[in-house]
């Protein structure tokens, strides 16, 4: 064995950086999926690829690009898992899966969690995303907590920003004992751009999107 | 021998090559310092209540089982809370250098049930961090610089062999993550078509910003050069390894080679991730990302290198200990002289 050891080692090495190379290429995924094209990030970035290609004399509409990039994203997925398939129990015991989709398609729009109790017959804020309003302020600002958040905000996850907004009125009801119900609220609107933020201005389209817990005590 | 025997015996012997294991001594106290970091932090903020709390607890969703975890007997707050135990207290093995592989398999197995019961509150931190700690067990970290070394040899360090391919694959890791991460950077505010304003925007976004900054347009410029200049660095890393292997080749690369061989490009390279990754650490809320990723900085230099370096310090530390002294004592000299 002793004497084999060598041979095996360069192979598993080298193994080990194929196993790792397959999963960490790039791939289109969420691409495959009709719902990733309602977010309004994505639907400014395919009208922005519409125009672009149609000053270089190709005409496609944003909803013909998006069916192309399902249809071929889809595919190549397919393809994709059947490659990795031999590898799957090696990066689920030994932690070698590779994801790396850093800040590819950087936000234009903000969206700022909200929670706000009633006393009485008024409404007080208790959290704000980057406000003075800081109630569970650790909990909701760790990294954990924002890699859930920013994923909730999107139409697919609705059922999931559901039950955070549930969550997070239980827990503001065990907190403020004299609150009768909890609104949790999601506070969207475009970040400015650079010549918004040197003129001082903002931008108009600001929205919301609200649920309102009763506290069952 | 036909080609592919050739490539395969250059494979063999450079996967046979052996070096003393100061790059990866330094590589292990980093990541387990991640890991307590990153524990502990979702532990004290409270993070943990809502990321990691079984819907039956009180939690706002039924968390995944894992096997390991089913084994535990399901993701209750007591088998969670134990992990993270578990976690704290290995990763600070690690760092400390106690337990050899068995440690870093230890940290492995009780940190990966913790990223994969929701899949939501975690993405790239968590597979960098399990991906280093396979790599500390597939090697002998603890060889120097570790308890395990002073309990083993009388001493600190020790000059103890293990495989250089060690070196190279978290190299390699840290490759991937630049390179992909840079090749998927396909967005529109990455490019001219939106300006070069990724970095603006990304830096307003509440998602991840520590404050807001509402004046961050006057920076526009400088802003969108550093776009340019982010995705630049991050696909350039695919080239990294070839720089090195020119570095040590004399003859090969071309121009470029020879460039490389006359100016050594590794520091420019760490000061610019350094630069870029304070800057992230400072204005977003990425956990322990910047922190884990400048961990693998270390492999670019070779444990004779780190060594020579490491001791120049030392005799620097010294020599201004010695001059210290002796300036502290010499009033007192005078004075014992002038009482004379």
């Amino acid at each position: 064995m002793a004497r084999y050891w060598p041979q095996l080692r360069a192979l598993l090495i080298l193994l080990h950086l194929v196993a790792i190379t397959l999963m960490a290429l790039p791939a289109p995924v969420g691409s495959e999926r009709a719902d990733t094209y309602e977010v309004q990030e994505v639907k400014d970035q395919l009208e922005q690829l519409s125009s672009a290609l149609e000053r270089v004399g190709i005409s496609a509409s944003p909803a013909e690009i998006a069916e192309t990039l399902i249809s071929t994203s889809g595919r190549f997925l397919q393809a994709r898992r059947a490659v990795l398939k031999p590898f799957r129990p090696y990066y689920r015991w030994a932690g070698t899966r590779q994801g790396y989709r850093m800040f590819s398609g950087v936000s234009h729009y903000g969206n700022r969690l909200h929670i706000e109790i009633e006393e009485g017959d008024a409404w007080r804020t208790i959290y704000l995303a980057h406000s003075e309003e800081d109630w569970r302020w650790g909990t909701f600002n760790h990294e954990l907590s924002r890699s859930l958040l920013y994923r909730y905000v999107e139409p697919r996850y609705r059922k999931r920003w559901k039950a955070i907004a549930r969550w997070a009125a239980r827990e503001a009801g065990r907190d403020f004992p004299s609150a009768t119900r909890v609104r949790v609220s999601w506070r969207h609107a475009p970040i400015q751009t650079p010549a918004q933020s040197r003129a001082g201005t903002w931008p108009d389209a600001r929205s919301r999107t609200t649920r309102t817990i009763r506290i069952d005590r | 021998m036909n080609r592919v025997g050739r490539l395969w015996r250059w494979w063999l012997a450079q996967t046979s090559r052996r070096e003393t294991a100061e790059t990866m001594a330094l590589f292990r106290i980093g990541v387990g310092i991640a890991l307590v970091w990153t524990i502990a932090t979702a532990w004290i903020s409270g993070a943990l209540d809502l990321a990691w709390t079984d819907a039956a607890a009180g939690g706002y969703r039924t968390l995944s089982e894992t096997p390991t975890l089913k084994l535990l007997g399901g993701p209750t707050p007591e088998v969670i809370q134990g992990l993270m135990t578990a976690c704290i207290v290995s990763g600070s093995l690690l760092a400390l250098g106690i337990g050899g592989r068995l440690t870093a398999l230890v940290a492995l197995q009780v940190f990966l049930p913790l990223t994969r019961m929701n899949t939501h509150s975690g993405g790239s931190l968590e597979h960098l961090l399990t991906n280093a700690l396979w790599l500390l067990v597939l090697c002998r970290s603890t060889a120097t610089w570790s308890v395990d070394c002073r309990v083993r040899d009388g001493r600190w360090t020790s000059d103890r062999m293990i495989g250089a391919w060690a070196r190279w694959l978290v190299l390699a890791q840290i490759v991937l993550v630049y390179g992909t991460t840079g090749l998927q950077k396909s967005g529109s505010s990455w490019t001219p078509l939106g300006g070069f304003s990724a970095v603006y925007f990304a830096l307003r976004d509440p998602a991840w910003q520590r404050f807001d900054i509402p004046w961050l347009g006057w920076l526009s410029i400088p802003l969108a050069m550093s776009t340019a200049a982010v995705w630049l660095f991050e696909t350039g890393w695919v080239i990294v390894p070839l720089l090195l292997w020119w570095r040590v080749r004399p003859g090969a690369g071309g121009r470029l080679g020879a460039f490389v061989r006359r100016v050594d490009p590794r520091p420019a390279i760490l000061a610019f991730g350094a630069a870029m990754h304070l800057g992230i650490f400072v204005m977003m809320e990425v956990g322990t990302f910047s922190w884990l990723t400048m961990c693998f900085y270390v492999a670019l230099w070779s444990p004779a290198e780190i060594r020579s370096f490491v001791s120049k310090k030392a005799r620097t530390a010294r020599r201004s200990a010695r001059i210290a002294t002796r300036a502290s004592a010499s009033p007192a000299e005078s004075a014992t002289s002038s009482q004379a």
